[in-house]
């Protein structure tokens, strides 16, 4: 399993109060801090969709608000991406998750972190 | 006589599924991976390095009832938790000591942490260490030189302190003969154009510092609609792939503790000649560690390319084997 393998899995679509949702499972092969989640960029049949809020253990909010959070990205669980995307079930969709996360304990140059950068497509039709 | 054992993290793709310890160590004993054991915290417990009594509780009940011996635990200091800030060393300290209480409780005898950790937090983090009863390592891989600044003075300490509490763990992959079948792989699934793929590995081969040779492979993904993905192959596997021979590192061997034989093919035989080396070149060092088999082929091929456990059993039947002759020549 690659680090993209498995981080949008064929269930992952869903309808979250008439949105689109998308469960992106964490692309390395520990746990990482929620404050190491640089980017989440979500395209929807090929149109970017903007991210209404990410959720995962104890952090809610937006993808910015990740910076500052305590909170742990356990390996086993998948981020909850909500998309400013009215969706309703039966409806299919193809969709594209660029994740980007910092590397903690890994320095590309000193004080620079080496971020990860994975991309994950899945097709589905909503639960 | 070498103690050999595996690492869970070659079972990145069964944590990755959602598997607990419990059921990964069942596993393992029952394709008979051999006895040594070692963990990577953040990656097995949810929560970590908080352990709940009951969980503590399971993993000794596990490891006793399956005759395995816990030998190391990775640990991290993660210095870039916060964008665009570094944290102190009290703060590094305070993210670092917990998980070593916690390998305390679990029964490891010995943690591994990431190479250049800053003076100041290193003699903190030895002093808990030793307080603990704790070896505490700090891994050496790929291309990583000998006489390193961090290496040199993690010795520097050693000799100075005297401290039997500090020390390595030594990577196999600091001997690589041929870039793994499996980077080719997953450089080809990634779109990379075919002229480019034997480009890169002739790259590898040159006499050139690894930086410089980063640098002329990452021409050739420059602009690639996967780049960002591609950069982090190449430079993750050049980085990991040394080309030193154990004589390199015959000096720094008694400060050996504990170490990882590398390998990423599934066919095991491709490591037979360096891994050989490095058994013969510890046991000649009187190393009294364990040698943990560490698959890290699931970084590049798919789930389906590989089972992690028939790979890490056919890993270990090469060790054991070649243990068995090195033992059978001392004899």
């Amino acid at each position: 399993m690659t680090m993209s393998e498995g981080m949008v899995r064929p269930d992952a679509l869903s309808v979250r109060d008439g949105q689109l949702a998308v469960a992106v499972h964490l692309p390395w092969y520990r746990s990482l801090p929620v404050s190491c989640v640089e980017t989440v960029r979500v395209s929807v049949d090929g149109i970017p969709a903007p991210v209404r809020s990410v959720s995962v253990g104890d952090f809610a909010g937006r993808v910015e608000d990740a910076a500052g959070s305590d909170g742990t990205w356990d390996l086993r669980d998948p981020l909850d991406v909500v998309l400013d995307v009215a969706a309703s079930p039966g409806g299919t969709h193809a969709v594209e998750v660029a994740v980007a996360v910092r590397i903690p304990y890994m320095q590309q140059a000193p004080g620079v972190a080496l971020v990860q950068r994975a991309t994950a497509r899945t097709e589905g039709t909503l639960r | 006589m070498l103690t050999l054992g595996t690492t869970l993290f070659s079972m990145t793709s069964e944590w990755r599924r959602g598997a607990d310890v419990t059921e990964l160590l069942e596993q393992i004993a029952v394709v008979d991976c051999r006895s040594a054991i070692e963990d990577i915290g953040h990656q097995t417990w949810r929560g970590f390095p908080h352990i709940a009594d009951q969980d503590e509780r399971a993993f000794h009940d596990t490891v006793d009832r399956l005759g395995l011996i816990p030998v190391a635990l990775g640990v991290y200091t993660d210095l870039l938790r916060r964008p665009g800030r570094a944290m102190n060393e009290q703060e590094a300290f305070e993210d670092i000591g917990p998980q070593l209480h916690a390998a305390s409780r679990l029964g490891f005898p010995l943690v591994r942490a990431t190479l250049g950790m800053e003076h100041g937090l290193l003699r903190r983090v030895l002093d808990e260490a030793e307080r603990l009863d704790l070896v505490l390592t700090f891994e050496v891989q790929g291309a990583t030189a000998p006489d390193a600044p961090a290496v040199v003075e993690l010795l520097e300490l050693q000799e100075t302190t005297g401290t039997p509490y500090l020390g390595l763990t030594l990577d196999f992959s600091l001997t690589t003969p041929a870039l793994p079948v499996a980077f080719g792989t997953a450089l080809r699934r990634l779109g990379l154009p075919a002229p480019a793929v034997p480009a890169i590995h002739r790259i590898w081969a040159q006499d050139e510092p690894v930086g410089r040779r980063i640098g002329a492979a990452l021409a050739w993904v420059a602009g690639h609609p996967e780049e960002a993905a591609l950069t982090m192959l190449v430079a993750g596997v050049f980085v990991r792939t040394g080309r030193w021979q154990p004589a390199d590192w015959a000096p720094v061997l008694p400060s050996v503790r504990h170490a990882h034989a590398k390998f990423w093919d599934p066919d095991v035989e491709s490591v037979r000649e360096p891994h050989g080396a490095w058994i013969a070149a510890l046991e000649a060092a009187d190393y009294a560690g364990a040698v943990v088999s560490e698959w890290g082929g699931h970084e590049l091929l798919d789930r389906a390319d590989a089972d992690a456990l028939a790979v890490t059993r056919a890993h270990h039947d090469l060790l054991a084997e070649l243990a068995g002759r090195q033992t059978a020549v001392r004899a």
